[in-house]
């Protein structure tokens, strides 16, 4: 999917209801249009609408169910996903490592300044 | 009876009448022919024929037959007639056909003109003379004999010391002949000097001859044969004596004694090596004890060991080195009976030096019997062992160390693994509080050019608190594991009802469940009042449920109350979720474990652990039963009253 092509969708991944809230209200905000995953495993069911495709994926990394490297692990091998770009989201340390590891576009540190979190949107995604 | 007789002018009969008196010769006479022609009574006592029987008869009827058929009869008369003398020993016949051994003289008697008249016989019984002589012969045969087979050298000498006799071993010690040596001063035939000396050493020979008693040769004398080869010898020299005492020389005895000396000297040696090696054993105490238990003999290990100089301790019992309550509890004896029964007794043990201090020691007793098989002491051999008994406990003490130490790292790095986990949570209500905090003040600004939206900010602002409080309860978790880590929980009993308690916190968790797709069912029974701190209680079902809803999403979790007639309430919460591995049961009450892989769930892994304490501060217990894939059931029991405090102080408590 072609950046030119993409839209506002920003698919966020995050198990932390707050955390996952507080990202909704800044994207809603600054009129994107979120979509919202509690695990990897919701957020590959929300992105297989074709007509939902989202221009960029917030993903977080520790998750039950199915956490960010199951995801991206399931993500790159599916053509027509593969192509939508990653930005981690993660508390570890070692955020930059983890994003290479996860051969990821960008990462964000938690906790997380609004205006990284816009940055790194605006950098994928044109607002509506 | 002598010619002379004859001459002096006696008468025939008178002569004859004499004669006949004599008993202890046969005298008679005899005519040319040999026919007996006189009889005395000696005759008639040695040869048993009266005077009657015999006068006429012919003197060879006293010869044996062999002698008649050989002419000694006729031998005889016939060499006195020519010599006018003749003397013979030999058998005779006496009348009764035994023999007798004789010692005859016949003489010839002639008249002046030479004309042969006749013999006179005399005749003398020697058969125990003879039977005596025999035996001296045989004896001195077989002496020679003896002498001469016998295995040590022989020489003998007569009173002056000139040799008489040397055996073939003699000869061949000495290098002289029989031959040769006879005749010749002991001293040139045996010469004899001092090993170490050198010097002449004295012919033992020549002291018997003096003093006339049996000497033995000095040690250390060595033998100079005739070609000047030396060996070592070992003699004894005796006198010889005759029947009456009288010393007729010396009889001089010895031997080669080379190979045995080698022998000798070998085994000196080897037990001079062993003395030496153990009297200088340092690091073990040998030493012998006699049957009594008795010390013997103390090398220098045992000196070293415990103190004690030879001279102090040889002839003290063994006991003098162990300790005063064993000696009491009588162990030394026991020590050497099985010794004596087992041949050996080895033990560790303590044992006293001499200046009281002990020493820890390895004790071997051997049982000690001579060639008959009686016990004729002990060898007791200690070792001390204390610096390897000091080193094995370093040893332990290190390794226990190691494991402290090893405790102490795995305990750091629990904590890492718990700061970055305590990190990780605070930061995710962080993320959503600062989140929270800039989209509102963003919103004001915007606010201040826009249209007021209230209601907007208002909704922020109180997920921002929730936030906060969200913050701060963890905070509070933290600060409750270092007070638990320390030791110290406080509680607050009053009475109150458990059931309540547990409606109240499941009443809050329905919307946290709810969201994981879970319903809470509550159960309860009997009568669940008690006396417990509510705040901790409350705390101890929210982390059972919290973890029921993390770990079994989607599925029914159970909380079921009982007050029991026994006096305990238990309750209890199940879910049917992941559960937990048997292996993983014993460790999920520690301080920030779970059974979970850190990376699939969140949380402090304090839960478990912080209940457990609140349970056991109650003087609870909570147990876990789980099957993993079917779900864990967490069961709390508390009994009703966890002290015995005063009701009116429970009241008190209850009012505060």
């Amino acid at each position: 999917m072609s950046p030119g092509r993409c839209d506002k969708r920003v698919l966020v991944v995050e198990d932390d209801r707050d955390v996952r809230d507080s990202i909704l209200e800044v994207l809603e905000d600054n009129e994107y249009e979120p979509l919202i995953a509690s695990n990897g495993m919701e957020a590959l069911e929300k992105l297989r609408n074709p007509d939902q495709r989202p221009c960029l994926i917030l993903l977080d990394v520790m998750m039950p169910v199915m956490d960010g490297w199951s995801f991206r692990a399931v993500q790159s091998e599916d053509a027509e996903l593969s192509s939508i770009p990653v930005v981690v989201l993660t508390a570890h340390a070692s955020a930059a490592q983890t994003a290479r590891d996860m051969r990821a576009a960008g990462f964000l540190r938690k906790p997380v300044e609004l205006d990284d979190l816009l940055a790194a949107v605006q950098r994928h995604c044109e607002p509506r | 009876m002598s010619e002379g007789g004859w001459r002096s002018g006696q008468t025939r009969h008178e002569a004859l009448a004499l004669l006949d008196g004599v008993r202890d010769y046969a005298i008679f006479m005899l005519d040319a022919e040999g026919r007996v022609q006189s009889w005395n009574a000696g005759a008639e006592a040695i040869k048993q024929y009266r005077a009657a029987e015999i006068i006429g008869e012919h003197f060879s009827r006293f010869y044996s037959a062999e002698d008649v058929a050989a002419g000694r009869p006729a031998r005889l008369l016939n060499a006195a007639a020519t010599e006018g003398r003749v003397e013979d020993e030999g058998w005779r016949v006496r009348k009764d056909g035994t023999r007798f051994w004789a010692v005859v003289v016949i003489t010839a008697i002639k008249d002046e003109r030479g004309q042969l008249l006749g013999f006179t016989k005399v005749t003398r019984d020697l058969t125990a003379r003879k039977a005596a002589e025999d035996a001296v012969r045989r004896s001195e045969e077989s002496l020679a004999a003896t002498l001469y087979s016998i295995g040590d050298a022989v020489i003998t000498t007569d009173e002056h010391g000139l040799v008489t006799r040397l055996n073939p071993v003699a000869e061949r010690l000495t290098g002289w002949s029989q031959s040769e040596a006879v005749g010749k001063p002991v001293d040139s035939i045996f010469v004899i000097v001092n090993e170490h000396t050198r010097r002449p050493a004295l012919n033992p020979v020549h002291r018997v001859l003096k003093e006339g008693i049996v000497v033995g040769l000095a040690n250390h004398t060595v033998l100079i044969a005739r070609d000047g080869s030396e060996r070592p010898i070992a003699d004894t020299c005796a006198p010889i004596r005759d029947t009456s005492g009288r010393d007729l020389g010396t009889v001089l005895v010895f031997r080669d004694v080379s190979a045995e000396r080698r022998a000798e000297e070998a085994l000196r040696q080897s037990e001079e090596r062993l003395r030496l090696m153990i009297a200088s054993v340092q690091d073990y105490a040998i030493f012998m004890l006699d049957a009594g238990g008795r010390i013997t003999s103390w090398n220098a290990g045992a000196e070293r060991m415990t103190g004690y100089r030879a001279e102090e301790i040889v002839g003290s019992h063994f006991s003098r080195l162990v300790p005063p309550e064993d000696v009491q509890a009588g162990k030394p004896a026991r020590e050497l009976q099985t010794a004596v029964a087992d041949g050996r007794y080895e033990e560790e043990g303590w044992r006293v030096r001499k200046d009281g201090k002990r020493f820890w020691a390895n004790v071997v007793i051997s049982r000690v019997r001579n060639d008959a098989g009686e016990l004729i002491g002990f060898t007791k051999v200690t070792r001390d062992m204390t610096e390897r008994r000091r080193a094995e406990q370093a040893e332990r003490d290190a390794s226990v160390e190691r494991l402290r130490s090893a405790a102490a790292e795995a305990a750091v790095r629990q904590r890492d693994v718990f700061l970055s986990v305590a990190a990780h949570e605070l930061r995710t209500p962080l993320t959503a509080l600062l989140l929270k905090l800039e989209g509102l003040e963003r919103l004001l600004r915007q606010e201040a050019f826009a249209e007021p939206r209230p209601g907007k900010a208002e909704s922020r602002l109180r997920d921002a608190l929730r936030q906060t409080h969200r913050l701060g309860e963890l905070v509070e978790r933290l600060l409750d594991v270092s007070r638990l880590a320390a030791g110290q929980l406080e509680l607050r009993p009053a009475r109150l009802e458990l059931e309540a308690v547990a409606r109240a916190v499941v009443a809050d968790f329905q919307e946290k469940a709810k969201e994981a797709h879970s319903e809470v069912r509550m159960a309860a029974s009997g009568d669940s009042s008690g006396c417990w701190d509510r705040g901790r209680l409350e705390q101890v079902l929210s982390n059972l449920l919290a973890n029921a809803v993390k770990y079994g999403k989607g599925q029914p979790i159970d909380v079921i109350v009982e007050g029991r007639s026994d006096g305990d309430v238990r309750f209890a919460v199940t879910d049917r979720g992941i559960g937990i591995a048997r292996s993983d049961l014993d460790r999920i009450f520690e301080a920030f474990e779970r059974a979970a892989p850190v990376e699939h769930f969140s949380g402090l892994g304090l839960g478990l652990y912080i209940c457990r304490r609140i349970v056991d501060a109650h003087g609870g217990r909570i147990d876990v039963t789980s099957q993993p894939g079917q779900g864990t059931t967490v069961a709390v029991t508390l009994p009703r009253a966890w002290l015995h405090a005063s009701d009116e102080a429970l009241t008190e408590e209850a009012r505060s």
